[in-house]
Parts: structure tokens; sequence; C-alpha cells
């Protein structure tokens, strides 16, 4: 048996036990992440938090059928991108993804690096690699990094071909291994 | 293995889902293309840095008034207050420590103290139900390196034992008591109960609860003892003649300096009296994984080994439970450097060279030796 940290029994105490902690403990953990992600399909941020709300309300009401949900963590991100994707339909709105919003922005991390080093030039260098990547290759960089999602996750989330996000991946880290490539031959 | 295919395990091995072959086949395609090890431990240093997240604290004020509306949320429980921004937050590692520094008092038991715990009874006598000669150790659960396992106690608690751990209790445990001793590191999810406090003695402090999460790691060997709340409340009390008391929130660490380590005569000589030579404690906060949202300090109950910005030293003093391997540092600033990472699967040669992408150093490994230089 696992403590209840995991995100599976959190949602089994929730389904089961009504249990409010848990259910606490569920939004501190997923809802920072679900609020950028969904920021970065709506605006304004009042829309977006409103669709959080939503996404968390409904987990509430929902609660006695969540055990049967066997990825409660994807579960979040789809039941989030729906509830974005209505909220777009009724504004008549496009399900676009807002690129700047889902950019990885790693500098607002990274002010440590201001040392001018060779490698703090190189993780600078890397970071505009990241930024400079095609939109669809970043935003999948992305949800893997910084959301943890699984590759097969990032796939059914975005509707994509599973062998698309492990190609995009690789593309992704191609890039940057490219960048990096020059220096090497340099003596 | 072609180098297609090698792009295709890295990208597996960094969202964690490489099987061991393709890790296998991974390390081998690095040692066989040295070149490529430094643009992966470039790549690996951006990949742990994490971006800032919104704050959400406004959101779940929010969200509570609107489920206090429901009459299925009772509202006896109180709100939490939201966590979540300041776990998430990259806080650069100064920034998020509170020293406290102990009286100079304190600092003479720091000395006196490298005794055994009898001795230390002779010195201050038990005092209530703050000191208690550990019970006839009826009942013990030990582990080995390298294994991990967990247990019910009789009040139905539950505790998880990691390697090289041992917790005891009497046969009043449950009953008169709920008194543990624990010598190394486990993490207890503690049974309600508030008319027998939950308390765990370790040589440096004692952990009490009364329904809660938290983990503790007290090996004997090791400088520091931690305490890591995961939910509900504890109060940690230090062995010291201060006796001095912290109550952790949840997601809280406290970190105390373990004075009863056997430290060398020549060292306990050289000791100076001031105040960096008394028990030092240190609140800090627990590290989430975003991966799958576990504490970096709980990994080790999912078969992981995981560091978060931690010191080389203390991510030898996991790795020497993990592998039953002793480490040796040939430099001592190395041993400051700054780590971060989670191993599953990987070997000790494995684990050693994916630490080496992002941080210069050699190693070599004698019998059960593994010897750190520059």
């Amino acid at each position: 048996m696992l403590p209840h940290f995991h995100l599976s029994e959190l949602q089994h105490r929730i389904a089961t036990a009504d249990d409010q902690l848990a259910y606490t403990e569920l939004f501190n953990r997923m809802a920072p992440y679900l609020l950028k992600f969904v920021g970065s399909m709506v605006q304004p941020k009042e829309a977006a938090e409103e669709i959080v709300l939503d996404v968390f309300m409904r987990i509430w009401e929902k609660r006695k059928t969540l055990d049967h949900v066997n990825n409660f963590k994807l579960y979040l991100y789809v039941s989030a991108r729906n509830h974005a994707v209505n909220y777009l339909r009724s504004k008549n709105h496009q399900y676009v993804l807002r690129i700047d919003a889902l950019e990885p922005d790693l500098y607002a991390t990274t002010n440590a690096v201001e040392e001018a080093s060779e490698h703090a030039d190189t993780m600078r260098q890397l970071q505009m690699a990241v930024n400079e990547l095609p939109i669809r290759c970043r935003i999948i960089f992305k949800l893997v990094k910084e959301d943890g999602l699984k590759q097969r996750e990032v796939a059914e989330l975005m509707h994509l071909n599973p062998k698309t996000v492990e190609n995009q991946l690789a593309i992704a880290l191609k890039k940057l291994a490219h960048i990096l490539a020059p220096k090497q031959q340099a003596p | 293995m072609t180098k297609t295919e090698f792009y295709d395990c890295w990208a597996k091995k960094l969202s964690g889902e490489a099987s061991q072959a393709e890790l296998d086949a991974y390390y081998q395609y690095l040692t066989a293309h040295p070149e490529m090890e430094r643009v992966v431990g470039s790549v690996g240093q951006i990949w742990q840095q994490k971006q800032a997240f919104p704050n959400t604290d406004g959101l779940w004020q929010q969200l509570h008034a609107n489920l206090q509306k429901r009459n299925d949320w009772e509202t006896t429980l109180p709100p939490l207050p939201a966590h979540a921004v300041e776990q998430h937050k990259t806080i650069p590692l100064r920034q998020k420590k509170v020293w406290i520094w102990l009286s100079v008092a304190a600092c003479a038991a720091a000395v006196l103290m490298l005794a055994s715990g009898s001795l230390q009874h002779m010195l201050w006598p038990p005092t209530g139900q703050q000191q208690q000669t550990p019970p006839d150790w009826q009942n013990q659960v030990r582990t080995q390196t390298g294994n991990r396992t967990s247990l019910t106690l009789p009040d139905g608690s539950k505790a998880w034992l990691n390697a090289n751990s041992s917790i005891r209790y009497g046969n009043g445990y449950g009953s008169a008591n709920r008194n543990i001793w624990l010598a190394g590191e486990a993490l207890f999810e503690v049974a309600k109960n508030k008319a027998l406090p939950f308390i765990i003695h370790t040589n440096s402090m004692q952990v009490r609860a009364t329904g809660t999460m938290f983990s503790v790691r007290a090996y004997e060997k090791e400088a520091q003892f931690e305490t890591a709340l995961l939910e509900g409340e504890v109060i940690v009390t230090l062995n010291d003649k201060s006796h001095a008391e912290y109550t952790l929130k949840p997601h809280q660490k406290l970190l105390v300096s373990n004075i009863s380590r056997v430290l060398p005569q020549q060292a306990v000589a050289a000791m100076p009296v001031t105040p960096t030579s008394v028990p030092q404690v240190v609140l800090e906060r627990i590290n989430y994984q975003p991966v799958d949202s576990t504490a970096v300090e709980i990994a080790w109950v999912y078969n992981k080994l995981a560091f978060s910005d931690e010191s080389f030293a203390g991510v030898a003093a996991k790795m020497e439970h993990w592998y039953g391997v002793d480490f040796e540092f040939e430099n001592a600033a190395l041993a400051q450097e700054r780590l971060s990472g989670s191993f599953e699967k990987e070997t000790l040669v494995q684990a050693l060279k994916a630490l080496q992408y992002t941080t210069p150093f050699r190693f070599k490994i004698t019998g059960n030796r593994v010897f750190i230089y520059p």
C-alpha cells in the first residue's frame, strides 16, 4: 500500500471517503499546473481561473464516479481542456493554443545564470533554443518537461499520434544537441 | 543503436518511460560516444529547471466559498491555505533556509551528548513522557541495505521502512503508549488517537503526532536528522538540554544536526565553543517532483532514489543505503556540489555516470567503496 500522496491515492480517498483533506491536497498540487495549461488556451486570466474552478467543482460533484478513472492526472488535464474548448465555443472562438502562454519560460527561473561564464552562455543558448522550437514541438516538450506527462498522455491530450509525440521530442533534443555541437568540435 | 534510436531512448529517459533495456542501450551509446556526455549533461540541467506557476491562493478561497454552499461539504473542517504556489516555486536554497541558533548552553550539551543514550539519561534524568528508556525491544523490524518494507502497527498506524533501518516498540504499544524507537529512515501514517500521542524517538530528537503523515530520517552515521511533514501536524522536540520544540506545518521539513554522531576524538577536542557547534535546526520546504507529484523526501517508498538540489555528500549518503556501498570524497569542495536527479532502475555505475553529466568528477569502485575525486 502506498501513501496518500500519490495522486491515485488522493483520487481514491475523494471517491470513497468524501475526504476533504485529500481534495484540498489535490487542489494544492494540481491547480497551478491546470491554471497554466488552461491559461495557454483561454484569455483573459479571469476566464482561465473560472474554468479551473469549474473543473474542481465538477470533481467534487462527481467524486463518487472518480474511482472508475484509470489515469487521474490525464483525466484532470482532459477535463480542463474540455472545459476550455466549451468556453471558447460558447464565445464563438476557435480552439487555438496560445503559444506565448504555453512557452516554457525558462528565463523566469534562471535569473541565477547571470554570471558570464562559458557554462552560463551555454545555458542561455539552450534556453533560447527551447524557446525557438517550432510551436507544436515546444508544446509537447513543455507538457513532458514541466507537467511531467507521459508521451502517450500528451498524445491523447493533444489528439496526436503517439509516434508523433515521440518524434517531436526527439527533434527537440536533436536541436538542443545541435546547439552544443559546434563548441565540441573546437579544440 | 542508431543515432535516431538514441534520441528516442533519451526522450523516454527524460519522460521517465525508459525500460531497463532502453536505459542499458542509452548508457551504452553514451559510453561509445563520449562527446554526447556534455550535451546530455547540459540538456539535463535545462530539464531540471522548472518554470514559475501562477498563484492559486485566491482561486482556492473562491472554490472553498462555492463548496461551502453545498450540503455535502463539511464546514467544520478549517479550510487549509493553498501551499501549492510555494511548493512549485524554484527558491534559491539560501532564501528558503531559516536558521535558528540554540543557546550557547546547548552547545556544551552537544559535546557531552556524543556519549551513548544511557549516559544521556544519567545526565538528564527522564522528565515525564519526554524521555523514556527504550523498552525491552520485544518487537523489532529491521531492513538490510537495498531493502525496504512496510508494516501495520498494532494501533493501525502504518510504517514504511527504508534500507538499513530499524524500528522497535514494546508490548505496551497501542494500549499504554505509542512509543517507537527509530534508527534509519521511515514514513509513518499515524492512526488518529488524541489520547495516545504517537512518538518517534531518535538520538537527537523526538517527533510527536496524534494523527498525521510524516517521514523521519535518522541514520546514526549521518550528520543531520530530518523530519518531513506531509499532512497534519507534528511537534519535534530536541533531545538536548534545551528540549526546544518546533511545530511543523504541512509541506515543511525540519533538519536537526545529529548531536550524538560519533566524531573522531580530535574533532571533538578541536570543536570550538562557538554557536557553530551547537545543534543546528533548519526549516525547509518539502520538494515535490512534477513527474508524479510525489515528495522527493519519500521517493524511496516508491522504489525511487530521488534528490533535489542536495549536496553530493547527501546524495552519496542516500546512494550508500541504496546500493550498499561506502563513498569517499577525495575533495571536500566536490562533496558540496549541488545535485538533482531521480533513479529507479539504474545500476550504481549508470547512476554515477548520469551524475557525471551535470557535475564533473571521476570515480573508482574498489569492492564496496566508491572513491570520488576531481
